[in-house]
């Protein structure tokens, strides 16, 4: 079964649920079968083509993990990027966030990051309490 | 609701109207706020904006609220930009009320300063207006909008005149000018430069007059039973309406001669709003004559004026009322916050330099702390009263400073006590000289200066004068500050365990402090026991307390020491006893019964002593008066392990910070790190473990 699909060239990270695609190309390819659409191989014509992201087939986002290329036919190896298939199911929905890049309360403790054991004293001077003494007798 | 043609739509929206730029230089006063400008434009009552408002009962309010609305409009809403409108009804009548005023303390205490012509140099106010104010007809039959008022324009750019009169560049000859006491009324016939939102002194006393401007003005006039009539309305004031304050009335005809203002109206200057009748606002005054010298009149040293503007719908009865208010302050424990020139809250942290400073580009506008005071109206609040009031009316004991001024010095006393004649009142001395000691820290607040006398006898000094010191009538409690403990960080470093805070006060030592004091201003009042040299200090974290620490201040003179003058004073004692039942002289006393009176001696120290005064001293018993004097914060952090203060943008975009809170995910929210999603959707469930697991390890979105 030959569908088109659009691969490209991206270079977010791995953990972005939203990626930049460059370069994109459309290709008739084929599904190789067995076919598990989590990690699917599709077929094409041709050598090696310069790109990391496959999208249109299954109506998921693919990183192209591999490609293989035997007898003027390119395999192209793929790995479902979940997250950016289903950023849609993502996006709008309300979570309880444990750490955040944007909404971090940095007064809360975070023992992730590092601290130093030696340390820095500053002194910080107030009001001169008193300059001039009082002598003073009691008597009855 | 009403069909809307019938109503006028007025409208305050800062971005239609040029803004009025004012700034305002004061020194001794250590902030200013202003309101203030409005007008009527293309049917629309337009606010210039940039200035906050404030309500008669002096709730600060968003700039774009008008202060007080009256009559029968009723808000509308409008969807351009920030814009408030209220809408009048036809044939009815409303008012819009502004106040300008100069604020500091959120009208909680009365100012330190209070004006009078002594010292309203110390007020020096220059305030610009540079926009016109204008006000329009709401509806003009030729279709444009005519103005009814015309350009105002003042400038407080000058110190007061000889008679205290502020000049302005504008000159308007104000033609008459009366005010009434609280007692009298008496017409002052006078001829005085004045001009539209006006300072000026008058026989000592302050008014700030806001003229009436309007080429339809109506006229008014004041009978000798001090109403006020203004037409069309019938309306009548009545002093008692401003019982608390002596106003100010003005009346007469500005001459402009043709040359004032942008369109060279003429300018009429007429009544005051508090003048119409069913039109109640809370503070019913046109200026207010501070004759206090300790408060202003309404108790938090506001002098003010407001701003009246009165519609009318389609007649031709269309008023504009103008007049301008100022509230003097000291910046005391509240500080406005202020952005983009607006007062935009008041925050009680005082260490930091003053936004007046960033607003004007100036410095020293810093303010003076003043820690809560108890008993005292200084401070924010007041607090229990320890007994540390403690004079010499608290007790048998009248403690008598030495060693100042026109009194009497250590040595003097010393030396005195020398001249005693022990064979007399040697046996009073030593029983009524009870203490000596040196008050690191004692804060008199009443003394009087008169003779030392010991049981009746006058200490002497070798001419056989009579030595003075100062009998302490009271001694006060003494504030001080250690500034604002300013966060570093600006995160979780800047607390424990991370961050460590001690402070020090003098004659108490050392002590922690409390993490959530990071970023208060730490201030403090000793309290000193007169009787056993004590103090007691508690500390204020922005008004809380956060410690109370003790110490010693005081150290005991030796004017006989316990070791041998202890007991010859005993011996010298039992020697007098010991004449006074055998008749005996003092050169051959009886040993026995000389020891005897040593263990007499000795019960009658103790007996001293249990009332908690010292008979005799010692030095360096248990006072810190060797320590520093310096109150001291010492604030202990750990170093960036990254150089910089604050934690790294690629740290947060990799870790992200801790959140803990629930969150729409939105596109750009970055590094997330949710433990465990709860994710829907028709993903197969492989696909939605990948998406938990990668939201485990954190998605960037």
């Amino acid at each position: 079964m030959s569908i088109t699909v659009k691969t490209g060239k991206t270079t977010a990270d791995y953990y972005a649920v939203t990626k930049t695609v460059t370069n994109e190309a459309s290709h008739t390819v084929s599904i190789v079968y067995p076919c598990d659409i989590l990690n699917p191989t599709f077929s094409m014509k041709g050598g090696y083509i310069d790109a990391n992201y496959l999208t249109g087939a299954f109506g998921r986002k693919y990183w192209i993990t591999n490609q293989t290329i035997d007898k003027g036919i390119n395999y192209l190896h793929c790995t479902v990027d979940a997250w950016s298939s289903w950023s849609g199911d993502i996006y709008g929905k309300n979570q309880f966030v444990t750490r955040s890049e944007k909404h971090g309360n940095p007064n809360i403790n975070d023992t992730n990051f590092p601290s130093t054991a030696n340390t820095a004293t500053q002194m910080q001077q107030g009001t001169l309490l008193t300059q001039h003494a009082s002598y003073v007798i009691g008597v009855i | 609701m009403a069909n809307t043609d019938s109503f006028i739509n007025v409208v305050i929206n800062s971005e239609t109207v040029d803004k009025i730029g004012l700034s305002a230089a004061l020194t001794d006063i250590t902030d200013i706020q202003t309101a203030g400008f409005c007008g009527m434009y293309n049917n629309q009552f337009v606010n210039g904006g940039n200035y906050d408002t404030l309500l008669p009962d002096q709730q600060v309010v968003n700039r774009k609220t008008p202060l007080q609305w009256s009559g029968p409009g009723f808000p509308i809403t409008l969807s351009a930009g920030n814009a408030a409108g209220y809408n009048f009804p036809d044939g009815q009548y409303g008012s819009i009320v502004w106040l300008y005023y100069i604020d500091g303390d959120n009208g909680n205490h009365a100012p330190d300063y209070c004006i009078t012509q002594d010292n309203i140099n110390k007020f020096k106010l220059v305030t610009e207006w540079d926009a016109p104010h204008y006000v329009y007809y709401p509806e003009d039959p030729g279709g444009s909008q005519a103005p009814m008022s015309g350009y105002m324009y003042d400038t407080w750019n000058a110190t007061p005149t000889a008679n205290g009169v502020w000049s302005s560049q504008w000159g308007i000859n104000f033609k008459r000018l009366e005010y009434w006491t609280d007692n009298e009324k008496t017409a002052y016939t006078a001829i005085y430069d004045i001009y539209p939102y006006q300072m000026y002194v008058y026989d000592g006393k302050i008014y700030l007059l806001g003229l009436l401007y309007g080429s339809a003005v109506p006229t008014f006039s004041r009978s000798d039973s001090q109403t006020i009539n203004f037409s069309p309305y019938n309306g009548s004031f009545d002093k008692s309406d401003v019982t608390a304050y002596t106003v100010a009335f003005i009346e007469g005809t500005f001459d402009n001669g043709g040359a004032i203002g942008q369109n060279n109206l003429p300018f009429t200057i007429s009544s005051y709003p508090h003048l119409f009748a069913g039109y109640t606002h809370n503070k019913k005054y046109i200026g207010i004559v501070q004759t206090n010298s300790s408060s202003l009149p309404n108790g938090d040293g506001r002098l003010m004026l407001e701003s009246y503007y009165l519609f009318h719908n389609r007649d031709d009865v269309y008023k504009f009322i103008a007049n301008a208010g100022l509230k003097f302050y000291t910046d005391k424990l509240y500080k406005p916050v202020i952005s983009n020139k607006i007062v935009i809250g008041y925050t009680d942290n005082m260490g930091v330099a003053s936004d007046l400073d960033t607003w004007q580009g100036t410095t020293n506008h810093n303010v003076n702390v003043v820690p809560p005071h108890p008993g005292g109206d200084t401070g924010d609040f007041e607090t229990d009263m320890p007994l540390a009031y403690i004079g010499s009316t608290a007790g048998m004991v009248d403690f008598i400073r030495i060693n100042e001024q026109n009194t009497a010095s250590a040595d003097d006393i010393s030396e005195a006590l020398s001249r005693f004649d022990i064979t007399t009142i040697g046996k009073d001395l030593l029983r009524n000289f009870v203490a000596f000691k040196c008050y690191a820290v004692l804060n008199i607040t009443d003394s009087v200066v008169r003779d030392i006398k010991v049981s009746g006898h006058a200490l002497k000094d070798e001419s056989d004068n009579a030595l003075q010191g100062e009998y302490i009538g009271g001694v006060s409690p003494v504030d001080f500050s250690a500034g604002r403990i300013e966060p570093l960080y600006n995160d979780f470093r800047d607390y424990a365990p991370y961050t460590h805070i001690q402070m020090y006060v003098p004659f108490c030592g050392w002590f922690d402090l409390p993490s959530w004091c990071m970023g208060k201003e730490i201030t403090g009042t000793m309290f000193t026991d007169l009787y056993n040299g004590t103090v007691k200090a508690v500390i204020y974290a922005s008004r809380t307390v956060v410690a109370e620490v003790g110490g010693c201040c005081a150290f005991d003179i030796p004017f006989a020491a316990e070791s041998t003058g202890m007991k010859a004073g005993a011996v010298i004692s039992s020697a007098l006893n010991t004449v006074a039942m055998t008749g005996a002289t003092i050169a051959a006393p009886n040993v026995a019964t000389g020891i005897a009176a040593v263990s007499s001696a000795a019960n009658f120290i103790s007996a001293a002593n249990a009332n908690g005064t010292t008979l005799k001293g010692v030095m360096g018993d248990g006072s810190n008066t060797n320590g520093l004097l310096h109150v001291y914060l010492k604030i202990t952090r750990p170093n960036s392990p990254t150089g910089g203060k604050s934690i790294p943008d690629k740290y947060k975009h990799e870790y992200g910070i801790p959140c803990y809170k629930e969150l729409t995910l939105t596109e750009g929210d970055g590094f997330t790190q949710i433990m465990d999603a709860n994710i829907e959707g028709t993903m197969t469930d492989r696909e939605k473990q990948m998406i938990i697991d990668g939201f485990r390890h954190g998605l960037i979105l």
